[in-house]
């Protein structure tokens, strides 16, 4: 999902969703959630994390990596998030 | 953190704490063992000495303090510069850099080991056979560096640093533990 504009890579905002029930839209203007501005991997290796109620030794076990590793992948995760919030 | 995992390049994507301790443990170990018969001692991560007298006790206890020197410094640096470093990511790690000088023990046997003042005699009659001991110093020299390498990987995976903090926390970490470890190993020896 696109998160940047094309031409000025300001944040894009969400301007209206639709139903696909009833096709009710609803428009706005409303931000992308910080977790949706991350990259697909680190979504994923988020929702690995909280599977594994958040436990990076049990990550390690699951992705074959060491625990080293998937803790610094968490630390560059955070960064992103740091300077996604700022 | 994009890190290509091989056991050549860099094993410490997928092997690090206690793990990687008890593999390297057993590499050391045949180092020294080696290293013993073919009278070459190494000295912390750089230093390797072809010494004529040597006893396995303290081949061992030189190659151990290395190991212990360079873990805690290292550790040291890494518990200043970084958050969450744990010890025995760091121990298993840097014990299983140390590798390749299991293969940097062998060409000690295609040395002899002789007198310096002999050694001068030979070679300026022409009689000394210096190919074998510049080859063997070559092949040392080449997995002491590979062993170097692997060593600056297995920081950076356990501390986590990046960028210009890791390059100069790790040679100031290494210079340090050279010292050190160069001073315990000629007490132990000399």
């Amino acid at each position: 999902m696109p998160c940047h504009c094309p031409s000025c890579h300001c944040q894009l905002d969400v301007k209206s969703l639709t139903c696909e029930c009833c096709k009710t839209e609803v428009s706005g203007c409303y931000r992308l959630p910080t977790l949706a501005l991350l990259p697909a991997e680190d979504q994923q290796f988020i929702l690995s994390f909280v599977r594994s109620s958040g436990s990076l030794k049990e990550m390690s076990a699951r992705l074959k990596l060491s625990y080293p590793t998937v803790r610094n992948m968490l630390n560059d995760i955070i960064e992103r998030i740091d300077s996604h919030e700022k | 953190m994009k890190n290509n995992p091989s056991f050549v390049g860099n094993p410490f994507v997928r092997i690090a704490g206690m793990k990687a301790f008890c593999i390297g443990i057993i590499f050391v170990t045949a180092t020294v063992l080696i290293g013993y018969m073919s009278h070459t001692v190494f000295i912390g991560e750089l230093q390797v000495k072809f010494v004529r007298s040597v006893s396995l006790m303290q081949a061992f206890a030189v190659q151990f303090s290395a190991l212990a020197v360079i873990a805690a410094v290292m550790y040291g640096f890494g518990t200043g510069l970084s958050r969450n470093v744990r010890f025995i990511d760091i121990l298993g790690t840097v014990t299983l850099s140390r590798w390749p000088l299991v293969l940097s023990a062998i060409p000690g046997f295609f040395v002899t080991l002789e007198d310096p003042d002999l050694i001068r005699e030979k070679v300026l009659s022409g009689n000394y056979d210096v190919v074998s001991l510049m080859a063997a110093s070559i092949v040392i020299m080449a997995f002491a560096v590979y062993a170097t390498v692997l060593l600056f990987r297995a920081y950076k995976i356990s501390t986590g640093l990046k960028g210009i903090q890791l390059r100069w926390s790790f040679f100031a970490a290494l210079a340090i533990s050279e010292l050190l470890s160069a001073l315990i190993a000629y007490k132990m020896i000399l």
